[in-house]
C-alpha cells in the first residue's frame, strides 16, 4: 500500500512528477510510512464527501449547483491539505528530519491535487444515482 | 366511448361549462364519458362565451397531445372534450342585426294579430335588437329559440346521438336566453323529428338538467333593459311553467336546482364582449351536478316514450353557510370530489406560472430536455393560456360573493404548502430537498427518473407533474 501511495505522491516512477528531492524529503516520507495514513484519509474522505454531496447535500436548496460542487471539493481539498501538512510534519519530526515550509507545502498541494482527482472520479460514479445532482458537474 | 352532450344556454351556461372544463383539467372523473359541449347563445360576442370557447379549444389542444391508456399515470385533462359544431356553438340563424319585430314580421301582420302581439310584447320588446341576446326577456327567447329544429347544428347533434349517450342542459331561470331555451330544447329533444334515424334514441335518452336560480344581481342602470328586481318574479313565473311542462310531465330524468341568497351585483351589461361575469362557486356546484349525472346508474334513468319512469330532483348544500367558503365548509362528498384534484392542479399551475422559467438548471429539467419544449405551442401557448385562465377562474371566485377561496393565491417560496386554507401542512423532520419549492423540485427530480423514455415529451411532462403533485398532496395534506 505504501508503494501504491508513493506512486501517487511521487508522481509515477520513473517520471517522478512530484518527487521532492530536497534533503530526500520524499524518500524519508516513504520510509516513515506516512504516505499510507495520509493517502487512506485522502481516499476515504474523498469517497465519503462525494457520497454526502450526491446523496444528501445536493438534495437541499441550491446545493445541486455546480458552484457548490466546486466549493465542496475545495473544502475537502482544504481539509486534506491540513491533514497532509500536519501528518507529514509529525512524521518528519518524529524521525528527526528537518525541512522547510516549502517541502511540506509542496507535498500537501500534491495531496490536494489527488483529492480533487479522486473527488472528480467518485463524482462520475455517484452522480448517476443522485436525485438532484445527476447533471453535476456536467 | 359514450358521449355526454352538455348544452350550455346563455351566459350562465357558458360559465358552468368553463367550470366543468377546469374540473376536468384537474382530473375529476366523469365516468369515462366523452364530453360534447354545445353553447346556445344568440349573443355571438358575449365575453363569457368567447372566453369559454377559448378555454375549451386550449383544453382540446392539450389533450390531443396526450394519451390515456392504463399505463399512463397522468389524469390531468383525462376526459375527452369534442365538438360537433363550429366553436362549440349551436348557430341560430336569422337573428343577427335583427329587431324582434322584424324577426316576427310584425309589419306584415293584420291589425288583429298586431293587437294580440301588443298584449304579449311591450314596445321595448318589439324594438329589441337580438344581436346581444334577449336581455332578460324570456318571452322573446321562447319565440326565437323555437327554431332549434331547423338549425343545421341541432340536426347534426341529433343524427350523431347514439344509444348509450346522455344529454345535460344548463340554464339560468332568471334571465332571458336560459329560461326560455331550456324547455324548448328539452321539447325538441323529446319530440325529435321522426325523419332523423336516431329519433327514438333521443326520445328515450337519459336527460339531466340544472336550472340556476338567482345567484347574482346586476347594478341598477336606467339605460339597461336588465333589472335585477325582476329576477325573482321571472324565476317564479318560469318555475310555475316548468312545474307543468318540465318536471310536471316527466320530461327529465334528473333535475338539479341551485341558487343562493348571498349575491353580488355585477356591472350591468346587456351583452356582447363586456358581458364577462366573474366565475362563481355555484358554477362549480353546477359542474359537479354534471359529474353526478354522468355517474348515475342507467337503471335510474329509464324512459318510456319520452317520459322518465323515476325522475330525480336534487338540491345542493354546503356544510357551513359562511360568506367565504373554503374546502372544509363544503359537504363531505363535495370535498371528496374537489380538494385532491383542485389542489394538485393548483400546485401544477403555480409551478408553471411562477417557477419553471427560472429553474432551467434543475436536474429534472435538464434530464427531460424541455428547454425547447417550453417554446413550443403545447407548453408556451395552450398550457400556459389554460393555466392563466385557471388562475383567473380561482381569483374571480375568491373575489365573488359568496366567495370560494380554498387557496392562498399568494403562496410563495416561503409558504408554498400553506396554500390550502384551513389545512395545516405536515412538515417532516429534515425533509429531503428542504422546504417549499425545494421539496417540490426534489420530488420532481425523483419522479423524473421513473418516467418511461419511449413516451412523448408532452406525456412525460404531464405524467411527471401529475405524479409529483399527487405525492405532495398526499404527503402534505393527506388528501
Amino acid at each position: 500500500m505504501n508503494n501504491f501511495f508513493a506512486m501517487l505522491y511521487e508522481g509515477f516512477h520513473p517520471m517522478d512528477l512530484f518527487y521532492i528531492s530536497t534533503n530526500d524529503f520524499s524518500q524519508n516520507m516513504f520510509l516513515s510510512g506516512a504516505y499510507v495514513s495520509i493517502g487512506l484519509i485522502m481516499l476515504i474522505s474523498s469517497l465519503l464527501s462525494e457520497l454526502i454531496y450526491y446523496y444528501f447535500l445536493s438534495n437541499y436548496g441550491s446545493f445541486y449547483k455546480k458552484i457548490y460542487w466546486f466549493l465542496w471539493i475545495a473544502f475537502i481539498g482544504l481539509i486534506n491539505f491540513s491533514i497532509a501538512y500536519t501528518f507529514s510534519l509529525s512524521a518528519m519530526i518524529a524521525d528527526r528530519n528537518i525541512y522547510t515550509f516549502m517541502e511540506y507545502f509542496s507535498f500537501s498541494m500534491v495531496n490536494v491535487l489527488w483529492t480533487v482527482v479522486f473527488c472528480f472520479l467518485f463524482s462520475i460514479v455517484f452522480k448517476f444515482k443522485s436525485v438532484r445532482a445527476s447533471r453535476t458537474p456536467f | 366511448m359514450a358521449k355526454l352532450y352538455v348544452f350550455g344556454i346563455g351566459g350562465t351556461g357558458s360559465r358552468v361549462i368553463k367550470s366543468l372544463a377546469m374540473l376536468l383539467a384537474s382530473g375529476i372523473d366523469i365516468a369515462d364519458y366523452e364530453i360534447v359541449p354545445i353553447i346556445i347563445d344568440p349573443d355571438e360576442a358575449n365575453g363569457d362565451v368567447t372566453r369559454t370557447i377559448d378555454i375549451l379549444k386550449n383544453y382540446q389542444h392539450i389533450r390531443n397531445s396526450l394519451s390515456f391508456t392504463n399505463a399512463d399515470e397522468n389524469k390531468f385533462f383525462k376526459t375527452k372534450i369534442s365538438d360537433i359544431t363550429q366553436n362549440f356553438r349551436l348557430v341560430l340563424s336569422d337573428i343577427k342585426n335583427e329587431r324582434f319585430k322584424d324577426y316576427i314580421e310584425y309589419s306584415s301582420l293584420d291589425e288583429s294579430n298586431k293587437a294580440l302581439i301588443s298584449l304579449l310584447f311591450s314596445e321595448d320588446n318589439l324594438n329589441a335588437d337580438m344581436e346581444v341576446g334577449f336581455k332578460g326577456n324570456p318571452n322573446i327567447g321562447s319565440v326565437v329559440l323555437n327554431q332549434f329544429k331547423q338549425s343545421q347544428d341541432f340536426k347534426d347533434f341529433a343524427s350523431s346521438f347514439a344509444q348509450d349517450d346522455r344529454i345535460f342542459i344548463i340554464s339560468s331561470i332568471f334571465g332571458g336566453t336560459g329560461a326560455a331555451g331550456f324547455p324548448l330544447l328539452l321539447k325538441n329533444i323529446r319530440n325529435a323529428d321522426h325523419g332523423i334515424s336516431t329519433w327514438k334514441y333521443l326520445q328515450d335518452a337519459p336527460v339531466g338538467a340544472i336550472t340556476m336560480l338567482p345567484y347574482f344581481g346586476v347594478s341598477p342602470d336606467e339605460k339597461s333593459k336588465i333589472d335585477k328586481s325582476t329576477f325573482i318574479s321571472k324565476t317564479k313565473a318560469a318555475l310555475s311553467y316548468y312545474e307543468e311542462n318540465v318536471s310536471g310531465n316527466n320530461s327529465l330524468n334528473v333535475l338539479y336546482y341551485l341558487g343562493d341568497n348571498v349575491t353580488k351585483d355585477y356591472p350591468n351589461h346587456e351583452g356582447a364582449g363586456s358581458q364577462k361575469n366573474d366565475a362563481h362557486f355555484l358554477e362549480i356546484a353546477a359542474a359537479l351536478s354534471i359529474v353526478d349525472f354522468a355517474k348515475t346508474a342507467n337503471a335510474a334513468l329509464v324512459n318510456n316514450l319520452g317520459k322518465a319512469q323515476n325522475p330525480i330532483y336534487k338540491e345542493f348544500g354546503i356544510k357551513d353557510a359562511v360568506p367565504s367558503l373554503i374546502f372544509e365548509n363544503l359537504g363531505f362528498a363535495t370535498q371528496l370530489s374537489l380538494k385532491k384534484n383542485l389542489t394538485q392542479y393548483q400546485l401544477f399551475s403555480l409551478y408553471l406560472n411562477t417557477k419553471i422559467k427560472d429553474n432551467s438548471d434543475q436536474d429534472w429539467i435538464k434530464n427531460l430536455g424541455i428547454q425547447t419544449f417550453m417554446t413550443q405551442p403545447f407548453f408556451n401557448s395552450h398550457l400556459r393560456t389554460f393555466n392563466q385562465y385557471f388562475t383567473e377562474w380561482l381569483n374571480e371566485m375568491a373575489h365573488n360573493q359568496r366567495s370560494f377561496s380554498p387557496f392562498n393565491l399568494n403562496a410563495n417560496d416561503n409558504n408554498l404548502f400553506e396554500m390550502v386554507k384551513g389545512v395545516k401542512p405536515r412538515v417532516g423532520f429534515l425533509e429531503k430537498g428542504g422546504k417549499n419549492y425545494n421539496r417540490y423540485d426534489y420530488i420532481l427530480s425523483k419522479e423524473q427518473k421513473n418516467l418511461k423514455d419511449n413516451d412523448a415529451l408532452e406525456q412525460r411532462f404531464m405524467n411527471l407533474f401529475h405524479n409529483t403533485t399527487e405525492i405532495l398532496v398526499s404527503e402534505k395534506y393527506n388528501f
